[in-house]
């Protein structure tokens, strides 16, 4: 069978099965290993295919779907034992049928970075072994399927392109919501996995064939791949005291071929089906073919993470403020690694209305690479919006794609013949969208035309390497007013020649028109109006600026995209309302004493900027804030008050060091003391502790390096080197991974590192503490702060 | 084998008093802005949870020296023995609230630290009330065959590893079944997860092992090193 031309005409295909179900009424029990069997009982493996060829399968799925070295760890057995026995036997099952055998990959069964701890690198390291194994031992396409976690998803199928040349599926379980367990909607799946080049995708498991219909019926629209669909045999319930689905092989079969209907073409069954439901599919198949007029053409543009799919169907706003140019704070974020700043920046862009971030962490003295992917992975942990991966290195480019949960947007390729072939080839492996910029070799041509021939270029350039139009990007640059006025209307001119010629979508960087001219928003924001009148869809601004999301707002309006102006009257009458209760002047009466006490951190902001103006920086820090924590620190250990509004007076308090620090001259960091490095150990994931360990002592002014959670021994062991630290805090909150805390102790000492090491987290004690090595033991984030002011003063 | 009490988890509640008592509240005042955010952050934690549960049946048991042996599956200890004594089977649960409640904790950490505390300590309120009603209809679905079920117990409860824990989820299926994974320190994760083992056993014949003996943290619980208890069934404030 050929298989890759059968996939080409999107010809149905017949698959297997339930496995497990198979094994399960052989006589294997709940929890055991099936993969085992391959070993141990081959024939009963042989008899499972071969039934199932018989009652006319075409590709079979091998024994593999947990032949992980994470869930064969105990079994004694490697990957490679069992699938390569496993592909034998499929083989062997397959050949007097002329039918094929697809190495199985089921989930690794832990999960992914952030919200667990297994990183992306270790579970594509995982999956690349499987598929090497299964390649080498000739299986015929690879099924990675009943995954959950695109970001899994995705490290599969790269393991499974980059380690063979085979024919890849991919599908994916979701529950009755339309979404898998992390979240993952059916429209964000396929625009990933059909854009990192899986040949067909789909949905397995989960539920019986009725209740997937209707997600069916949403996935046709949102790719051009052949579609799987293998169900289980409908809902699970308990009969005669056994599990069973509640579908007869016939009604699985009837339901099952209904799907040809939607322009299904593979199909196969899951949980609770066997051969006979298998023959009774085939039996309603018979001489049908999927009715491929409802498939789409094109896949609609849009980008994604793994919850949120943002269509390019109308003005979209890409957030500009993750990113160093200009802004002394955000560099010193990216210097100490603080990666709570850089994320607060993209939680308030997301806030303020912002439909896609971008990303720029370039700063000449870090390793962009590894900050880029830092950064994406920590973004990705709090924020859902998709993001656009903005770098001039190669490898801070590909960072990001690689490690981004969805399909971003890359930033950016232009006319230079060099530049395209350097890059398109990602775009294309990675299946992202991307900005193409309108300059080349010779820099920004003066006229419209121009910029429209190297956007035509790029579009042409795009195409030869497989990127469909609709990811391509037109960027036609603005210039600044005040140095070529003349090119103002030329760019907006641009934008509407590409957008009508090329019918490519357009993304323009706005601020820059208002460069050394004064008033810059308004400048800005008529500008953008103009800009959005022409065709531009995606502008990359400041969404905590009002005016442009005002402008934005309003155009939405006007272009019919906000129908009814509902979300045009929900934004202006909720600003209404807000001017009304936003007091101008500190409420009468409130010193900064009881608004940081209350935990009020904008009275507490505003009066600090009050008192600055008569106090020098150091004593406000050292007259004001530090007593008034001090008084905090007393009541809560004396009971007075508790956890939430200790943690709320400290952030008042941060308020005001935030005023402080904002009035000192670049440079001078006489208001800092430190720094400190914490860390939550390997291994554990819970990090609340150290977090709030980490607001009040960054109020009593102490530079912290938050290395964050799950932290490796050595990373803990370089930060302590490299920022000279004197002090390191470490929390560990199970019994488990005490074990790490001890090491990472070890570690620090044997490098001979002269600092203080203080110990938290719930399962510790004082006199544990002591025995693993550690100088302090901190019951709560108060003690610590002792600690802290006993070493650094 | 899977078995399927009658229980929705949709629409629980956060339980004030709960939330409140993992935060270590002791009757301090309450300010009008603190009680809105407590309540702001049980709204959130309530809306953003997505609790979904497996529970499976597993016979027989036998009584080991050194612990239990459910159909296979090998839980170590003199607690364990205890609680499973008079067991005819034993009843596997594991409940999450899902992942997009972590996502929601670490998106409000980097707003407000307190709004993020006060969200876990709802969020912690919620998947207990999810394991009571759990609880309690297996106890239902059991009384109609004439038996009853144990109180729940967990790994780290008494002597029983947590090592336990990945066999646990192995036997529930609980990554495929509910998206209950174990981490290789053995951390549940959603991190809002729990999984138990409660024994099936004859009308009236089992005794609570609940209280602060069984707790996991009894060494560092803070009410307790105050001599209060804390009033929770199963583990205590940290």
């Amino acid at each position: 069978m050929d298989i890759r031309a059968r996939l080409h005409n999107k010809e149905i295909i017949r698959l297997d099965g339930a496995m497990g179900t198979m094994l399960q009424a052989a006589g294997l029990k709940l929890g055991e290993n099936p993969e085992v069997l391959n070993i141990t009982e081959p024939d009963t493996v042989h008899k499972v295919h071969t039934a199932y060829f018989a009652a006319g399968s075409e590709v079979v799925y091998t024994n593999t779907f947990g032949a992980n070295a994470h869930k064969l760890k105990r079994t004694g057995y490697t990957p490679e034992d069992v699938i390569q026995t496993a592909v034998r036997i499929a083989k062997i099952a397959a050949k007097p049928y002329n039918g094929l055998a697809a190495l199985d990959i089921g989930p690794i069964g832990e999960l992914l970075e952030p919200m667990g701890s297994l990183k992306f690198e270790e579970a594509y390291e995982l999956f690349a072994q499987q598929v090497r194994a299964g390649a080498e031992a000739g299986a015929d396409l690879i099924a990675i399927e009943t995954m959950t976690d695109l970001y899994e998803a995705k490290a599969a199928l790269l393991a499974a392109k980059e380690n063979c040349n085979l024919p890849v599926f991919v599908t994916m379980t979701f529950e009755q919501d339309g979404r898998t367990f992390t979240g993952c909607s059916v429209p964000a799946m396929a625009l990933t996995l059909q854009g990192l080049g899986a040949d067909a995708i789909g949905i397995n498991c989960s539920l019986g064939p009725k209740q997937i219909y209707s997600l069916a019926q949403t996935l046709v629209s949102w790719t051009t791949l052949p579609i799987i669909i293998k169900p289980n045999a409908g809902l699970p319930t308990v009969k005669d005291g056994q599990t069973a689905y509640d579908l007869s092989p016939a009604e699985f079969g009837r339901e099952l071929a209904g799907f040809l209907d939607l322009g299904v073409s593979i199909m196969g069954g899951c949980c609770g089906s066997n051969p006979e439901f298998i023959r009774e599919l085939c039996r309603n198949l018979d001489g049908k073919a999927p009715d491929l007029s409802k498939r789409v053409e094109k896949v609609p543009p849009a980008v994604c993470s793994n919850t949120e799919v943002v269509p390019i169907d109308q003005v979209r706003v890409i957030g500009e403020r993750i990113n160093p140019t200009g802004k002394k704070l955000f560099k010193q974020a990216l210097l100490n690694g603080d990666m709570d700043y850089i994320v607060k920046q993209g939680i308030d862009q997301a806030e303020a209305g912002a439909d896609i971030l971008d990303v720029n962490v370039g700063l000449p003295s870090i390793d962009e690479a590894a900050m880029m992917a830092r950064v994406v992975k920590e973004l990705q942990g709090a924020v859902s919006l998709p993001l656009q991966i903005d770098s001039s290195s190669q490898a801070a480019a590909e960072a990001g794609l690689r490690y981004y949960n969805g399909k971003p947007i890359l930033n950016s390729v232009n006319g230079e013949e060099a530049v395209l072939s350097r890059l398109l080839p990602l775009v294309k492996k990675y299946g992202c969208a991307v900005v193409g910029l309108t300059l080349d070799e010779n820099g920004i041509p003066k006229k419209a035309e121009e910029r429209l021939a190297i956007a035509a270029k790029i579009k042409a350039r795009a195409l030869e390497y497989g990127i469909p139009p609709e990811d391509v990007y037109i960027d036609c640059l603005t210039l600044t007013a005040s140095a070529e006025q003349e090119s103002a209307m030329e760019t907006v001119r641009a934008v509407q020649m590409v957008k009508e010629q090329l019918g490519l979508k357009t993304v323009l960087g706005v601020s820059n028109i208002s460069f050394g001219l004064p008033a810059r928003e308004k400048l800005n924001q008529t500008f953008l109006s103009a800009a959005m009148a022409a065709g531009l869809d995606l502008p990359i601004i400041n969404p905590n600026a009002a005016p442009m999301m005002d402008a934005v707002s309003s155009f939405l309006v006007l272009s019919n995209a906000d129908k009814g102006s509902v979300k045009y009257i929900k934004r202006f009458a909720q600003e209404g309302k807000n001017v009304k209760n936003t007091p101008t002047a500190p409420a009468a009466g409130y010193d900064i004493n009881f608004t940081i006490l209350h935990g009020m951190r904008e009275e507490t902001r505003q009066l600090c900027r009050g008192i600055l103006q008569e106090t020098a920086p150091l004593d406000i820090v050292n007259k004001v804030l530090i007593p008034a924590l001090d008084e905090v620190g007393k009541l809560y250990e004396s009971g007075k008050i508790f956890l939430p509004q200790l943690i709320a007076a400290a952030e008042a308090a941060k308020s005001a060091f935030e005023v402080i620090r904002a009035s000192l001259p670049s440079g001078d960091k006489s208001a800092e003391k430190g720094p400190i490095v914490i860390a939550t150990v390997k291994g554990d994931i819970h990090d609340i502790g150290k977090n709030i360990v980490k607001v009040v002592l960054e109020n009593y002014g102490y530079r912290i390096i938050d290395l964050g959670k799950d932290v490796p021994v050595e990373t803990v062991v370089r930060a302590v080197e490299q920022h000279h630290a004197k002090l390191v805090g470490l929390s560990a909150l199970m019994t488990t991974t005490l074990v790490s805390m001890e090491q990472t102790i070890q570690a620090i000492r044997k490098q001979g590192i002269d600092c203080k090491i203080w110990v938290g987290g719930a399962v510790l004690t004082p006199e544990y503490a002591q025995q693993i090595g550690a100088d302090f033991y901190a019951k709560d984030a108060q003690q610590s702060v002792a600690i802290a002011k006993e070493i650094l003063g | 084998m899977r078995i399927f009490p009658d229980v929705s988890l949709e629409g629980i509640h956060v339980d004030k008093e709960e939330m409140l008592r993992y935060l270590g509240f002791r009757g301090q005042e309450l300010d009008e802005s603190l009680r809105n955010s407590i309540n702001r952050c049980a709204d959130l934690a309530e809306q953003a949870a997505l609790p979904r549960f497996v529970t499976a049946e597993s016979a027989p048991v036998r009584l080991l020296e050194n612990g239990v042996d459910l159909d296979g599956l090998f839980l170590a200890g003199e607690d364990i023995r205890l609680h499973l004594g008079q067991a005819s089977a034993g009843v596997l649960m594991g409940v999450t609230l899902g992942v997009q409640m972590e996502r929601l904790i670490q998106y409000h950490r980097r707003q407000s630290m307190a709004d993020a505390v006060m969200i876990d300590a709802a969020a912690t309120a919620l998947i207990e009330q999810a394991c009571n009603r759990i609880e309690d209809s297996l106890r239902k679905l059991y009384q109609k065959q004439g038996l009853d079920v144990t109180e729940r117990f967990s790994c780290g409860y008494g002597d029983l590893p947590l090592e336990t824990q990945p066999d646990i989820i192995r036997v529930l299926d609980a990554p495929r079944a509910i998206g209950l994974t174990c981490s290789s320190s053995l951390i549940l994760i959603p991190q809002k997860s729990v999984t138990a083992v409660l024994g099936v056993v004859p009308p009236g014949s089992y005794r609570s092992v609940r209280g602060c003996q069984s707790c996991k943290n009894r060494n560092h619980c803070l009410y307790r090193k105050e001599g209060v208890f804390c009033g929770y069934q199963g583990q205590a404030a940290q």
